[in-house]
């Protein structure tokens, strides 16, 4: 109880004590003489921001960025060591193969089904929309922890002569075939693809859900004029829907593909990173928190973080031309 | 007019200034006398640990007793994962009181955050009571930060008595005794002859490290088990590597384990229910060698036969000895410390408390087992769990866990790569590199 007040209090000091800063940032722009003043109130409201991001972002960035060339305890400057133990290391390049496959299935898969579920589910009816949309939507709703328990289930495996728990190997069994150790077995990385299956069934629910409204949004005329011209369903949707819902696609794609990047959560829960499954955020945790090397672990996040600066980058890119578009 | 702008934007910046600094300045608090008496307490004392579910409980019963007879208030919590999160909480400055690491190795990596124990407590007393050994484990710079509070065995095997006479087993005496037993289950097809899942979540892997440990102290000693914790006897020499050999003839020749390494690795630990299948077809085994804890994961049935001393269904034998080795007893517990800055009147008494043997008078009942030799044996609820404590009071070559002895970060790789090997994704030889790259 004592907390959830200290909590409350906290928070009311907080706003209060922002806008004081601000307002006494005001207060004293408006006591300086007119000529300066005018040169400096953009001044005032833009330094309490860029001081909160430099406090918890540049500056931690560039902290880790240096940690990476230092020593487990952070103390000893060791070069490129770091560096050159990850890229040497044959567990280090299956973790970056991992990511790279993560990063090329899930968002493209996301994105397809998605716009499938979108496109479709335009054409059944409002009610049978909804309720599709609904039961589409409804993993959304499921964090990723609580949703890698359930798919642990699904593809649980018991020794011969216990009784089945898996859902998959039932299905297995029911077939005629015996039941596998799903999440054990990369070859071909089959376990990693099992895992991403996870996060593509919480996630077209969100790509559907944008891009529907996209395609919602296309004017109705362009569709008829194409209807007119005599063109079939599929054509009206690849040369006059797809095109004027792609800045909303890349979108989607893009968030898809940044979460993808740092995803951390599924592998936790479901294999702990064990039979070739882990991931570079994985690797991250387990070297700062389970072993506590803060060097290594450091070279791992801020390659982590070279790789995500380029997505990022397109990301905003793509944000800009859809506001061109608009 | 001018003049009194530039005054009151002057006071302004200044007020501003000196808020900010406070702002920042207001984390530091004055530092506590180091030596000296303890200062007096807050009747609040906080414990960590990371008990199971009726652990805590009994744990928690023992403590509130105390506490009320002292006028603590004293709350134990127990983290899902005891060494990730202690030190999330100590990072983000929530440490407890005191806590309690299933694992030395952890505790001693965080020995800057704690305090050495004779500054808490007086240690004649609980030293007089513990078995030797025990007061060894959380030693740095030659002072003691950490000592057990609970306790538990590995050197055991359970096995189901009915299913023993219903095949015309006898329990065996010596390894070759076991080694024909092994191939008389299977010859008969009566089912296999070991339970051995080694899955625990994050943690898995540990009880094939309870195995190599056991064979390394078996063949070699104590002497050769201590310097291959400490990193001067590595995973690939021939000691480590016959351990190992031993354990594939145990566990991973044909016919030993249902579904072989594979299912070993995806088996959870906890899933006892096989010992208790009936036949082949329903993947029965017969033997399960694991830590007295493992009776409170055993069917709930089981369990009540136990407390009613009742041992038609479950009875335990000590794993014979490899041949050419000596007897040697392995097991695991909770070492607690105290935590710096947190030393006061109210802590030295919860701690002193806990270092005695009357803190498991309830906890013995989840199959917690002393570390002390003087805890009254008659508390133990049934003859099992008096034989095991009666044994850890009066063992000789005692060994504690080695692999949570080994830096947290061995102990992680002993792990995942000793998982690997059982499920037969490495080899002995290949599994000994990695853990052997992860010593400084």
């Amino acid at each position: 109880m004592g907390d959830i007040f200290l909590g409350l209090f906290a928070i009311v000091i907080g706003v209060a004590a922002s806008y004081g800063l601000y307002w006494l940032l005001n207060f004293i722009i408006s006591l300086l003489p007119e000529r300066l003043r005018k040169k400096s109130d953009w001044l005032a409201f833009l330094t309490p921001a860029v001081v909160l991001v430099i406090l918890v972002l540049i500056a931690p960035l560039f902290q880790t960025i240096g940690w990476s060339f230092m020593d487990d305890g952070a103390k000893n400057w060791v070069g490129l060591k770091n560096y050159i133990d990850l890229f040497t290391d044959q567990r280090f390049l299956q973790i970056l193969l991992n990511n790279f496959l993560w990063v090329l299935v899930v968002p493209a898969i996301t994105v397809v089904v998605g716009t499938a579920a979108a496109a479709l589910s335009n054409q059944v009816g409002p009610k049978l929309e909804s309720i599709f949309k609904s039961l589409i939507f409804m993993p959304m709703a499921v964090s990723f922890v609580a949703a890698s328990t359930i798919w642990s289930y699904f593809y649980a495996y018991v020794p011969p002569g216990r009784p089945e728990v898996g859902v998959l190997n039932a299905v297995v069994r029911l077939l005629g075939f015996p039941p596998q150790p799903w999440l054990t077995i990369d070859q071909g990385h089959l376990n990693s693809f099992l895992l991403m299956a996870v996060i593509v069934w919480l996630q077209v629910g969100y790509a559907m859900v944008v891009i529907s409204s996209g395609i919602k949004a296309v004017p109705e005329e362009t569709i008829e004029a194409a209807q007119l011209d005599g063109a079939n369903p599929w054509q009206i949707f690849a040369s006059v829907i797809l095109p004027q819902v792609w800045g909303t696609v890349m979108s989607v794609f893009v968030t898809v593909l940044i979460l993808v990047m740092k995803i951390f959560d599924i592998v936790l829960a479901m294999t702990r990173g064990n039979f070739n499954t882990s991931v570079l955020a994985f690797e991250w945790y387990k070297q700062f928190f389970e072993n506590s090397n803060v060097g290594p672990a450091s070279a791992v996040v801020t390659v982590l973080v070279i790789l995500i600066v380029p997505l990022m980058w397109l990301q905003i890119q793509t944000v800009r031309q859809q506001e061109l578009l608009r | 007019m001018k003049a009194n702008r530039i005054f009151w934007s002057l006071t302004s910046l200044l007020i501003l200034v000196s808020l900010l600094l406070s702002a920042c300045g207001g984390a530091a608090t004055p530092a506590p006398a180091a030596t000296g008496e303890l200062p007096a307490g807050d009747g609040k004392v906080v414990i960590y640990g990371g008990y199971g579910e009726a652990q805590a409980a009994a744990f928690q019963k023992a403590l509130t007793e105390f506490g009320q007879a002292n006028g603590i208030e004293i709350t134990f919590t127990s983290l899902a994962t005891f060494d990730t999160d202690i030190k999330v909480k100590i990072e983000s400055g929530q440490e407890p009181d005191i806590a309690m690491w299933p694992q030395p190795g952890g505790l001693k990596n965080l020995a800057d955050n704690l305090i050495p124990l004779e500054q808490v407590i007086d240690l004649s007393k609980p030293l007089a009571t513990l078995v030797p050994g025990w007061d060894k484990l959380a030693v740095v710079d030659g002072k003691i930060y950490g000592l057990p509070v609970s306790a538990n065995m590995k050197t055991l095997v359970f096995y189901n008595p009915t299913a023993f006479k219903a095949h015309g087993y006898s329990v065996p005496a010596n390894a070759a005794e076991l080694t024909a037993l092994e191939a008389k289950i299977k010859a008969d097809g009566a089912g296999y002859p070991w339970c051995a899942g080694i899955e625990s979540g994050g943690a898995t892997g540990w009880p094939f490290t309870d195995w190599l440990e056991q064979y390394v102290l078996d063949l070699y000693g104590p002497d050769t088990y201590a310097k291959w914790i400490s990193g001067e006897v590595d995973f690939a020499s021939p000691e480590v590597t016959k351990a190992a050999d031993e354990v594939t003839r145990r566990l991973l020749a044909e016919g030993q384990v249902n579904g072989g390494g594979i299912s070993m690795a995806t088996d959870s630990f906890q899933d006892t229910a096989p010992l208790f299948a009936d036949g082949q077809a329903n993947g029965q085994c017969f033997m399960l060698r694991q830590g007295s804890f493992i009776t409170a994961f055993m069917p709930e049935n089981v369990q009540a036969e136990i407390k009613a001393g009742d041992y038609t269904n479950l009875d335990v034998f000590a794993l014979p000895t490899p041949e050419g080795g000596q007897a040697g007893v392995l097991g695991g517990g909770d070492i607690a410390a105290v935590f710096k800055g947190h030393a006061d009147q109210d802590v030295a008494k919860v701690a002193a408390f806990i270092f005695s043997p009357e803190v498991l008078k309830y906890q013995v009942a989840t199959g917690d087992i002393s570390p002390h030799k003087t805890f009254d044996l008659s508390l133990y609820p049934n003859e099992m769990q008096r034989k095991i404590g009666q044994a850890m009071a009066n063992a000789a070559v005692f060994g504690f866990d080695g692999s949570d002895q080994m830096p947290a970060e061995v102990n992680a790789e002993f792990w995942a790569a000793g998982t690997d090997f059982i499920a037969g994704r490495a080899t002995w030889a290949e599994a000994a590199k990695r853990i052997d790259s992860k010593y400084p």
